[in-house]
């Protein structure tokens, strides 16, 4: 999910990329009716690459690392606020810190649940608590 | 990001993780209610792909905390969803793991065993193996590796395997298992621990059954615990802030009888054993060190509880 703010960026970007575009064509239809040759005037100039910085800012703000919540609720803030490190050993911190890894798989061996013995302790536990 | 996206993703990783099937019953519980709240509160903003996903997850909780209405109602939406009829592997699984959890274990073996050509479906017929309210697994063992001939580039059932010669104490054969997985993917930090783990296992079953104090046995024990030592040191090495490793050689040098008596022998000039206790003291110090860096004291004390499990 994008976040708000990287959308309003976005839109703003493109509205003045929108804008300054059309406002250079209907400069280029005025110089063309009254036969008179100009360069494009600054402020058309200025809105172009305002609304290009703003598109790049919200470009940056797309990629910012989100926190993350722990399989027990707890939010976890990212060590780095933007891109992750390529080491191995730096990339499975994120994830081994919420409590799993990227070899989980091996561990939980979900096609191998044993669905019956898992039910079973549930329901002994239900009735320890009910104690 | 949102909130509802955090809780989104964590869901997400959850599900794809599968990490909830060693939940303890509180915590699938505790999850279980949070995905219900969370579907009824953002079901309809979320994409058909993260909707059906968070589906299966609630099917999985559901039925794991004994909700078996709601669990046949997430299965009857994927259902709905990608068909009956459809030649899908994972709709049989789950279908199949229904009818088992309500007691139709003849249906759901029906299920799986009409295609056992199909990989998922094949690893769910080698399940029934397992004897219920028993501790006896040869029969499930003998499954596993009937189908391991078949499959033997299938790392999940080795780590499946491995575990289950663990469980019955065969900590030689479980190493292997957990071997064959590190001969497909040598980075795997956690099998590293799970053979150091056994080693050590086989260490304390080994040093029990010790009658004498011969120095050829005691070299033996030390190559074990030297194997152990090695294979936790891969897993920091790989990932230098994994706990359990880091507790694991940390157990190894304050084995404070066993170090005695090679001591005897390290003074009796036995070069290895000078300097295995020589480099024990630095890890000693080391391991003691990072585990004061890295865990909280609950998170020790759960490290070395599923240790001695």
């Amino acid at each position: 999910m994008a976040k708000s703010s990287t959308l309003v960026t976005y839109f703003v970007g493109l509205l003045l990329l929108v804008h300054s575009g059309y406002s250079s064509y209907e400069f280029h239809k005025l110089s063309a009716i009254t036969h008179q040759s100009s360069h494009l005037p600054i402020d058309i100039l200025v809105e172009t690459l305002v609304g290009i910085i703003v598109i790049v800012i919200g470009g940056f703000n797309s990629i910012e690392n989100s926190s993350v919540l722990t399989f027990d609720g707890r939010e976890i803030q990212p060590d780095y606020k933007y891109l992750k490190p390529i080491e191995m050993k730096d990339s499975v911190k994120l994830i081994e810190r919420i409590g799993t890894s990227d070899y989980e798989e091996l561990e939980s061996r979900l096609p191998f649940i044993d669905i019956v013995g898992k039910r079973k302790k549930y329901d002994e536990w239900v009735k320890s608590h009910q104690d | 990001m949102s909130d509802t996206s955090i809780a989104l993703n964590n869901f997400l990783l959850l599900g794809s993780s599968g990490a909830f099937a060693n939940f303890e019953p509180e915590q699938l519980l505790s999850n279980h209610d949070k995905l219900e709240q969370f579907l009824l509160s953002n079901g309809d903003s979320l994409s058909t792909l993260e909707l059906y996903s968070l589906y299966e997850l609630q099917f999985y909780l559901a039925l794991l905390t004994k909700h078996d209405i709601e669990a046949k109602a997430m299965l009857d939406r994927l259902v709905d969803q990608f068909g009956a009829n459809a030649k899908s592997q994972r709709l049989k699984l789950l279908q199949s793991i229904y009818l088992e959890a309500i007691g139709k274990r003849d249906e759901a073996l029906a299920l799986v065993n009409k295609s056992p050509n199909e990989l998922k479906l094949a690893r769910r017929l080698v399940t029934f193996g397992r004897k219920a309210d028993s501790n006896d697994n040869e029969d499930y063992i003998s499954t596993l590796t009937y189908y391991l001939d078949l499959q033997p580039t299938d790392l999940v059932t080795w780590s499946e395997l491995g575990h289950e010669y663990s469980k019955i104490g065969h900590y030689d054969k479980a190493i292997y298992c957990f071997k064959e997985i590190l001969l497909q993917d040598a980075l795997i930090y956690p099998i590293f621990y799970k053979v150091g783990l056994n080693y050590y296992y086989n260490f304390l079953q080994e040093e029990k059954n010790l009658k004498t104090e011969r120095k050829d046995k005691l070299l033996e024990l030390l190559n074990i615990l030297i194997n152990s030592r090695n294979n936790y040191l891969r897993a920091v090495e790989i990932f230098d802030d994994y706990t359990k490793a880091w507790v694991g050689i940390y157990i190894i040098t304050q084995l404070g009888s066993f170090n005695d008596k090679l001591k005897k022998l390290g003074d009796g000039g036995i070069k290895e054993v000078k300097e295995y206790l020589e480099y024990n003291e630095k890890l000693s110090k080391l391991s003691d060190k990072r585990i004061q860096e890295l865990a909280q004291p609950e998170e020790y004390a759960k490290i070395l509880n599923d240790i001695k499990k």
